[in-house]
């Protein structure tokens, strides 16, 4: 068994230690959040038209100048009539564009080209507008390729969006964790099964996910074709969610890391000297496991969970992709839409369970150490 | 005995591992030399004789797997095989050179942090903050917005920089630990008292002690980076954008970007919108895939354990042995026999080698010709077909070697088949109002990559005219140039035996 020094013990219940990693873990939060938003928005930056210039051509059966045809819009001023050059806050070329084409008084309303370059103020810019919008609760829109010139806000979705997701994460990470937990202590028991189990393990840790994913959909159409019937959904279809495939996608990456690493554990504690002690005060194996291991592995479980998560997370998103399913992590990768603005946001929610997650696993470390002080007493 | 046995399996584990990843990097290198088809424009194909519930067709690709080609085709009718292997170089190095340089920024900025505990805790942070969500929760709403506004070959320098950045200070914060850890020790601080520089205890001590764990780590890293371009590939986030195609299987038409070059993560990419239809593409290519990565991730394993227990490995060093050196020696003669018998396949080596060496106008045929023996047969088994369609007046059957309307022949019937465009309306008025015979076929010759078939004819009174078929591929014909009357100008440049 390790022994920690009294100071450096993970779960040394010395004050504030839970309170200091969950406050650390907003803050890498906070920092996650702006590293999406500041990566996401870096195409922004790229200008292709004058960010502060759009050319107008008045209708000739307009009779008005320029300067009054612009008067229901002060924000805009001329600044060369003969060329129609219209300038614009900083940034709004394509709002403004939008506002003039509807005006009757304009018959043509066109930005300006320039060679593309970089601008940081434009990036900077738009990066300030994401917040604001942010702020306001609006966390981006879809447009879809049957009516381009419309955009709808995520809004709406993203309820359905979660909760669908978060219908196979759940399940699928606990499958995931009970079903590595549980083969790792059959592995301990049953040295043989053991040894197929960890060639297993090996093989499936450098299986990439996709391939894991195509491996269950072609099986599931393979099952159809020989029963002659659908009997596992591959792909969305309307309202038909596919679960079994996303489900076992999500489970059997965590099961191999927790299988991995509990693997370790229980062998380790299975060979220490009080278990022995235990037997031979006539403990049955199931309350040797119940009473001895399960309690002294749970430090490692808890260690390895983080890492789980992070497979779990990025499995889903696989899984989204390849099943077609609207969900929080593929619905962006979907042939009906045309232009998205709101990933970083969803990808965002996913980092949001993430770092719940972890606070979660600091919050139950905080129990275990209660738990583990009862059992010493 | 049993130890002796246990010991012999790891070490013949070892050798493996060293077997496996020569093959693999023989592959990566000579892949466009393996290649059993080409991959340029010219070798597309629109129609392929496939059986469907039990009768031929005549179809367009994908082709599924066959004994022509064996992991199928695509959507052009580009072999996927030979895609594959043009493209692991593509795939493989990306993801070896974003390893590389992961670990030359990583590895000093590790090390010098771990030995002076300057910037640990922005190391630490950073660390937490890039491994705390999956990195494609970064990499894939930067990307995809990128995507659209930029050309491809600024998003692949931009991907590159960013599979980098974001597994830099994982490994930086992994050594800065280990040297961390090393600085405690005595004879750290008494080269310290010596007058030690922080390059010399880094170069001196950490480097020789962390050897065998960099060398793991970089493995395991070159793992993870694959792991992660396969990811990017499923988000269609992939470096070898090539041509856009359109995909016309049932209303919504698809349009998705084809790898030219094979990179595999255009591949998988491409193979997953096709999964459901044409399951080989993704199939194969996720198969080549995982296998490079368990060859990988298996000699990293065996170098781990090489490294923990060298005294298990003490043999006869490699140049004394003399089944590495037959080995070797096999290898570097197989490397060679390649090299002078088959030709580089990769599109842009080709492109290249026909700007830069224009053909002999006739010359004897090139042993580097041999290759293209059967789809020489192959076309001129079209071309014959072709001619004997336009004799039964069955021009319907014949457009489809001609490459006209390939789809209104695919779904509707006869009556529906336009008229045949110049000049074959004049090779069909001639073989059925004219009285034309047809004599045999003639010699083939070479333009570009594919063949132009001499059509050897006699008019009604019985004198000899030579037309010409151009573009002859394994599919159908391109081109035609004579006609009744007239003789055909040969615009090949190569004369090629059978």
């Amino acid at each position: 068994m390790r022994v920690f020094p009294e100071n450096d013990h993970p779960f040394s219940p010395k004050g504030g230690i839970v309170i200091k990693s969950v406050v650390k873990l907003l803050l890498i939060g906070v920092c996650i959040f702006l590293g999406i938003v500041l990566m996401s928005n870096v195409d922004k930056g790229v200008t292709r038209y004058q960010p502060d210039v759009l050319q107008v051509k008045l209708r000739p059966t307009s009779d008005l100048t320029l300067q009054k045809a612009l008067a229901a819009h002060p924000e805009l001023s001329v600044s060369d009539e003969a060329q129609g050059l219209v300038h614009v806050p900083f940034g709004q070329v394509e709002k403004y564009q939008r506002v003039l084409r509807v005006d009757r008084h304009f018959m043509m309303v066109n930005p300006i080209p320039v060679p593309p370059s970089y601008s940081v103020k434009k990036y900077l810019f738009e990066v300030k507008e994401q917040l604001k919008h942010y702020q306001t609760g609006e966390l981006g829109t879809l447009t879809y390729t049957s009516r381009i010139d419309r955009d709808y806000s995520i809004n709406v979705y993203v309820k359905d969006l979660i909760l669908r997701s978060l219908s196979y994460l759940i399940p699928g990470l606990l499958l995931g964790i009970l079903a590595g937990y549980a083969l790792a202590l059959w592995a301990v028991l049953k040295p043989r099964a053991g040894m197929v189990l960890d060639n297993l393990h090996a093989l499936m840790l450098a299986i990439p996910d996709f391939f894991l994913i195509t491996l269950l959909q072609l099986t599931a159409i393979l099952i159809a074709k020989v029963a002659g019937k659908k009997v596992f959904l591959v792909m969305q279809f309307a309202s038909e969610v596919p679960l079994l495939i996303p489900l076992l996608s999500i489970t059997l990456l965590p099961a191999a890391l927790v299988y991995g690493s509990m693997r370790i554990a229980v062998g380790r504690e299975w060979d220490e000297g009080y278990i022995k002690t235990a037997y031979a005060k006539g403990l049955s194996r199931m309350m040797v496991i119940f009473r001895h291991i399960l309690r002294n592995t749970s430090a490692d479980l808890l260690a390895i969970l983080p890492r789980t998560m992070t497979v779990g997370l990025t499995s889903l998103v696989v899984a989204e992709v390849m099943c077609g399913i609207f969900g929080l992590g593929g619905y962006a990768i979907n042939n009906n839409l045309y232009k998205v603005t709101s990933l970083p946001a969803t990808c965002a929610i996913l980092a949001l369970f993430a770092i719940l997650f972890h606070m979660l696993i600091a919050l139950l470390q905080k129990r275990l150490v209660v738990s583990t002080k009862e059992g010493e007493a | 005995m049993q130890q002796v046995a246990s010991v012999r399996w790891l070490r013949f584990r070892y050798r493996l591992a060293w077997g496996m990843m020569l093959l693999l990097a023989f592959v990566v290198v000579f892949g466009s030399y393996l290649m059993p088809h080409e991959i340029t424009p010219e070798h597309k194909i629109a129609l392929y004789n496939q059986e469907v519930d039990g009768v031929m067709k005549k179809l367009p690709p994908p082709i599924a797997p066959n004994s022509e080609f064996w992991f199928g085709t695509d959507h052009r009718g580009y072999d996927v095989l030979s895609l594959l292997l043009n493209g692991a170089k593509y795939t493989l190095g990306f993801a070896l050179l974003a390893t590389i340089l992961r670990f030359v920024i990583a590895l000093p900025l590790g090390l010098y942090s771990g030995a002076t505990r300057r910037g640990r805790g922005v190391l630490a942070t950073l660390h937490l903050v890039t491994s705390s969500v999956p990195a494609l929760l970064f990499l894939f709403p930067t990307m995809y917005g990128l995507n659209s506004m930029l050309p491809p070959e600024s998003t692949g320098k931009i991907l590159f920089a960013l599979v980098v950045g974001i597994g830099v200070f994982q490994v930086a914060n992994q050594f800065a630990e280990r040297a961390d850890f090393y600085s405690g020790k005595l004879y750290i601080e008494a080269s310290r008292t010596m007058g030690a520089s922080t390059s010399r205890i880094v170069f001196r001590h950490f480097v020789p002690h962390l050897r065998p764990e960099i060398l793991f780590a970089f493995l395991s890293e070159f793992v993870q980076v694959l792991f992660l371009l396969g990811q990017l590939a499923v988000v269609r986030i992939f470096l070898g954008g090539g041509e856009l195609f359109v995909i016309d299987d049932g209303p919504p038409l698809v349009q998705i970007t084809l790898t030219t070059s094979g990179e595999w993560g255009g591949m998988i990419s491409y193979g997953i919108s096709s999964l459901r239809s044409y399951p080989w593409i993704l199939a194969f290519s996720g198969l080549v895939f995982t296998l490079s990565v368990l060859i990988v991730s298996f000699f990293a394993k065996q170098v781990q354990k090489r490294l923990d227990t060298p005294y298990l490995y003490v043999d006869k060093p490699w140049w004394r042995d003399k089944l590495a050196l037959g080995g070797i020696a096999a290898g570097a003669v197989l490397c060679l026999a390649l090299l002078t018998v088959s030709l580089n396949k990769s599109p842009d080596s080709l492109t290249t080698m026909s700007e830069t060496t224009p053909q002999p106008a006739t010359s004897a045929p090139q042993s580097g010709l041999k290759a293209d023996q059967p789809d020489i047969k192959k076309s001129k088994q079209v071309a014959e077909s072709f001619i004997n369609y336009l004799i039964k007046n069955r021009w319907d059957m014949a457009a489809i070697y001609a490459g006209v309307n390939y789809d209104v022949l695919a779904k509707d019937s006869k009556q529906n088949v336009p008229p045949p465009p110049a000049p074959y309306d004049l090779w069909l008025k001639a073989f059925t109002e004219q009285k034309y015979q047809f004599v045999g076929l003639g010699a083939v010759r070479v333009v570009g990559n594919s063949p132009e078939i001499e059509v050897k004819v006699k008019d009604a009174s019985g004198k000899e005219e030579v037309w010409y078929l151009v573009h002859v591929s394994s599919g159908h014909i391109r081109d035609a140039s004579g006609g009744p009357g007239v003789q055909g100008k040969s615009v090949g440049t190569q004369l090629v035996s059978e």
